[in-house]
């Protein structure tokens, strides 16, 4: 649904109806107009849906509050200020398309987790497009996410990506739950939860289920030139792309295969797989939409307060499957699901029953 | 360039490159590492060896910062993000060498090459398009 913003008088309007059937909504109106202002501005925004035939929901939600930037291909930020929260589109489609991207992202974050924004208090969503000249990257620079434009020989740019720009936010969820080292396990996790958020977000912006997800990251920001499909590949690691010029995609699958590598921080990016793919078999396993039950037990082991910075893929194993216990119950089929997805990648021994 | 470099530098026949730096950048959101490699012949040596020279070496040590628990001899406490490193930031490997000294290696995140590694990098990755054609395997 597209964010609309709600002028007062029509909050008022609604507020003031004495029918029946608008009761749920006159109420929401007015405590929508009675929220008391707290000491900044925080957006939010009125979304009507008709429930049943006569009934009107109108419910508050927080809007995002984004603010684009452009680097003007120069490698320093956050650069010129071209697009805040209510102008209109630019016409450049990097500006755009991370404003839009960003938007979902929130969306997301929102409506699967009530959590708004990155620091769960409607803190601004910040992006600088341009950056840099044929700039092969995007990063997350500890308060915005910053997008090259690609040289367009191997990269076509990153924008274009929800599945990217999701994983760019989710680093600032990470970091602000109290971040994972980046480095060795500690930091494939960090990169395996950032994959996993964003397919999560492009899932549900797509309404998929896990059944008719593509799990990829990054679909479609290689040139026609590579051969290749995406970055990753959550179903499948080490199948997303196999190519003359950037050889093949390195990702494990199991903790058989794990990379020892000086590179890239110890392998964050390749040994990332494993993790992915742990999460990819709960998820698949449980069926439907996969941020419903599988998101959740993984947002509720990040957001737990108890994982520590330095955490290897076991100890978040454990989390996740003592938050599964504390959602669902220790014999719930999500416990189940759980402890075979990490058994399934070699990360919790299979003959042992793995303590919650 | 007229000269070819020889394709196996390590070769015991003659003539050797009189220098060679070799640069690969791993990391970033692709994870993917891509390599370049300069062999400049005799003549283009000296020009080489100074820009390598201007290069601050000692303070990226690649030996040193590669024990990476966050030391506390680490000299430049850089940036708020120095304990753990910026994720999908680039991280840059460069060594070079030439006749009659020991290889200098440095490893530097991304937000560290400029200046004069910012010229070393950019000398690297021209001089490996000419040679080569289109970019390197990354391997």
């Amino acid at each position: 649904m597209a964010p609309g913003i709600v002028p007062p008088y029509l909050l008022a309007r609604i507020a003031a109806v004495q029918e029946e059937g608008w009761a749920r909504a006159a109420e929401a109106a007015r405590s929508t107009l009675a929220a008391p202002r707290e000491y900044r501005p925080v957006r939010s925004r009125l979304r009507l849906s008709i429930a049943e035939p006569g009934t009107l929901v109108a419910e508050a939600t927080p809007a995002p509050d984004r603010e684009i930037s452009d680097a003007k291909q120069r490698e320093v930020v956050p650069g010129v200020r071209v697009r805040g929260e209510d102008d209109p589109a630019t016409g450049d489609a990097a500006v755009d398309e991370a404003f839009d991207g960003l938007g979902a992202t929130h969306d997301f974050w929102w409506d699967a987790y009530a959590r708004d924004s990155i620091d769960g208090s409607g803190s601004s969503l910040l992006a600088t497009v341009h950056y840099g000249r044929d700039y092969d990257n995007a990063f997350w620079n500890g308060e915005r996410m910053v997008f090259g434009d690609g040289d367009d020989e191997v990269f076509r740019g990153f924008t274009g990506s929800l599945s990217v720009i999701a994983h760019e936010l989710a680093h600032g969820v990470v970091e602000d739950e109290g971040g994972l080292l980046y480095r060795g396990q500690s930091g494939a996790l960090n990169e395996s939860i950032a994959d996993v958020f964003g397919a999560l977000a492009e899932q549900h912006r797509d309404g998929q289920t896990a059944d008719e997800a593509t799990w990829l990251i990054g679909e479609g920001i290689f040139t026609d030139a590579v051969q290749g499909t995406a970055l990753r590949s959550l179903a499948a690691p080490g199948t997303a792309y196999d190519d003359d010029v950037l050889g093949k995609d390195p990702q494990p699958a199991h903790m058989r295969d794990y990379v020892e590598t000086r590179d890239d921080n110890g392998g964050v990016h390749i040994n990332s797989g494993i993790p992915n793919h742990a999460f990819y078999l709960t998820a698949t396993a449980l069926g439907g939409h996969a941020w419903e039950r599988a998101g959740l037990i993984w947002y509720r082991a990040l957001t737990s307060g108890t994982l520590p910075s330095t955490a290897d893929f076991s100890t978040f194993a454990r989390a996740t499957l003592a938050a599964a216990s504390a959602e669902y119950g220790e014999k719930s089929e999500e416990v189940d699901a759980v402890r075979a997805g990490w058994t399934g990648v070699g990360v919790i021994p299979d003959d042992r029953e793995a303590q919650p | 360039m007229t000269e070819k470099p020889s394709p196996d530098p390590t070769g015991a026949t003659d003539p050797r490159p009189a220098v060679e730096v070799d640069v690969a950048r791993t990391g970033g959101i692709a994870g993917i590492t891509r390599r370049w490699s300069a062999q400049p012949p005799e003549a283009e040596a000296s020009e080489w060896i100074s820009l390598i020279d201007r290069c601050p070496w000692n303070d990226r040590d690649a030996t040193a910062s590669h024990t990476m628990t966050p030391d506390a001899a680490a000299p430049d406490a850089v940036a708020p993000a120095a304990v753990s490193p910026m994720p999908d930031r680039f991280v840059w490997f460069i060594r070079a060498s030439w006749s009659g000294t020991d290889p200098r290696e440095a490893e530097l995140p991304d937000d560290e090459v400029v200046g004069a590694w910012r010229e070393l990098v950019d000398a690297v990755r021209d001089w490996s398009r000419q040679t080569a054609g289109p970019e390197r395997p990354g391997r």
